[in-house]
């Protein structure tokens, strides 16, 4: 059977796997702990719009509140560990279980319905979660949750504060996991599936897809993806708090870099988020973190305006010619 | 059937039937409720009233999605391909179940080929021209093996060879046993495919019968005229 890539020339593949392999590889280069906090955030940034794009570039679902899903990660972990001593690692399954039940909670009654209703629901189900845990004293408040240090390196705490190159080779098999997954699903019956109802929802019905089950689906898989990241954060930081981890700002992180690369798109988040977030860094630290916010404005601005679908799809519009793959 | 919007009355008590191996069109003036009543087939409308029976089954609340799966296949007025997606993509996307890979596969090059659409077979659908759309929309729907096919004004638009093309694939699928309803205002094209006419005036059934018989029904006269 043959089946048609994203139109990406063959060289783009291969510069992926050169770029990866000297990714995989730079730590035992002894760059220092502050570049490879650096590149862990990277991926970290990277690994979130690849699990934004699953839903909103994909599938269409434009969701402006997956910091609740982020932050739900972040918190299973944080309770699961100083509240029960239990090893954070749960909260790797525990999270994304109770973030796929939130996806399917709000997802349910809301995808049913036409024109936005889910991103509006969504934004609302974040700042609800983040006001509810702002005022729920169990789980630290507005103090949120401080990590005693057990050890400075222990993989059944889940802390290597000792030795931040675990941290980075764990953030970066999870965005090579999540890069492989968002590849396979783009190219599998459910990716084709999903871009159907993304693009025509009514015509996709008629085709007899039921868009109700494959969105939510795909809510389930992002949510899911998207609560493990807030693990990983949590033990990285080992602080946690409502408004680090469940504002609109966090959303806005993850939705910029997919935006800005290209939306529905394998790689396009991944671009993004090595352009955007390096950007946002330096602009905050020149011109402080308000002025920031408003130049991220003015970029999304800007993508909408004259690169909609991303830089990745201008590319592939100017130097594209036909990939053929054959399962 | 039944349907209002507010207190239009867009559909009122329209009732008929289809035989297998018919090509029925269905005619009206502007604004007479034909693509409502196709919508609202599909359930992509809530009908304020009636039933639909589809090979003896009752499939009045069926999902549209249901709809589809049981053999009622669609295309609309304005050709609603999936535009992000290639031409390939397109017919790739629709879930057939029971067939391999392979018999996929060559349902698909079939299409393609029978369509003339194999030449840009990888080209975006938003690139396409408008027959190529109307075409691809049709091969699209064909995928699933659909019983009944109703088309809303799929001649539209339509360049003379493209015309002739989409005929003779409509003309060879009635061959095999595929039925029809077909919303068109080209009279002379009624005439050429329908074996049955319905025509609708204000959401209400005025005239059914042959087109030849049709034409010169003094109601559908004046309907058209005013």
């Amino acid at each position: 059977m043959y089946r048609k890539s994203e139109l990406l020339p063959h060289q783009i593949h291969w510069i992926t796997i050169v770029i990866f392999a000297a990714l995989a590889i730079f730590p035992c280069l002894n760059p220092g702990e502050f570049l490879i906090d650096v590149i862990f955030m990277l991926f970290h940034y990277a690994y979130l719009a690849l699990c934004w794009n699953l839903i909103s570039g994909f599938a269409g679902q434009f969701s402006l509140g997956h910091a609740a899903y982020y932050g739900v990660g972040a918190y299973t972990a944080g309770v699961l560990f100083m509240r029960f001593g239990l090893t954070p690692w749960l909260g790797m399954l525990l999270g994304p279980m109770l973030t796929a039940a939130l996806a399917l909670a709000i997802g349910y009654p809301t995808f049913r319905l036409r024109y936005h209703y889910y991103a509006l629901a969504s934004l609302a189900l974040a700042e609800v979660m983040r006001l509810l845990f702002l005022s729920w004293d169990y789980i630290g408040g507005a103090y949120g949750i401080w990590y005693k240090p057990v050890l400075r390196y222990s993989w059944i705490d889940f802390q290597f504060t000792a030795d931040h190159i675990v941290y980075y080779y764990i953030m970066f098999a999870m965005l090579c996991g999540a890069l492989l997954l968002t590849w396979k699903i783009r190219h599998s019956d459910f990716g084709l599936r999903l871009m159907a109802l993304r693009d025509d929802e009514e015509a996709a019905k008629s085709l007899s897809i039921n868009t109700l089950a494959n969105k939510l689906a795909i809510a389930t898989i992002s949510a899911g993806l998207t609560a493990m990241a807030g693990v990983v954060y949590a033990q990285f930081t080992l602080f946690i708090e409502p408004d680090s981890t469940m504002s609109i700002w966090v959303t806005m992180d993850m939705l910029l870099p997919a935006m800005l690369g290209g939306l529905g798109i394998t790689y396009g988040p991944v671009i993004g988020a090595f352009i955007l977030i390096p950007i946002s860094w330096a602009l905050r630290a020149f011109i402080g973190s308000t002025l920031q916010v408003v130049i991220r404005g003015i970029i999304l601005m800007l993508i909408v305006a004259f690169m909609p679908d991303g830089l990745l799809q201008v590319i592939i519009n100017r130097i594209t010619r036909p990939a053929l793959i054959r399962r | 059937m039944t349907k209002r919007f507010g207190g239009v009355l867009a559909l009122n008590n329209v009732s008929f039937g289809i035989d297998r191996g018919e090509i029925v069109g269905l005619i009206g003036p502007n604004g007479s409720g034909k693509t409502t009543l196709l919508d609202v087939v599909n359930n992509f409308l809530h009908k304020d009233g009636g039933k639909i029976y589809f090979n003896g089954e009752d499939v009045t609340d069926l999902a549209p999605h249901k709809l589809a799966y049981k053999g009622v296949g669609r295309t609309f007025q304005v050709s609603r391909v999936f535009e992000k997606m290639t031409v390939l993509e397109n017919l790739l996307s629709v879930p057939v179940r029971g067939l391999s890979s392979e018999a996929k596969f060559q349902r698909v090059k079939y299409l393609l080929e029978t369509t003339g659409l194999m030449s840009v077979i990888y080209e975006y659908a938003k690139n396409l021209s408008g027959g190529q759309k109307k075409l691809l929309e049709l091969s699209r729907a064909l995928m699933l093996d659909p019983d009944l096919m109703m088309m809303d004004e799929p001649f539209a638009g339509v360049d003379p060879a493209m015309l002739d093309r989409l005929i003779d694939l409509v003309e060879n699928l009635n061959k095999t046993g595929k039925t029809f309803l077909i919303i068109e205002h080209n009279i002379a094209l009624v005439h050429r495919l329908c074996n049955r006419v319905i025509v609708l005036d204000e959401g209400e059934v005025i005239a059914e019968g042959k087109p030849e018989d049709i034409q010169h029904n003094a109601r559908v006269i004046e309907a058209y005229l005013g």
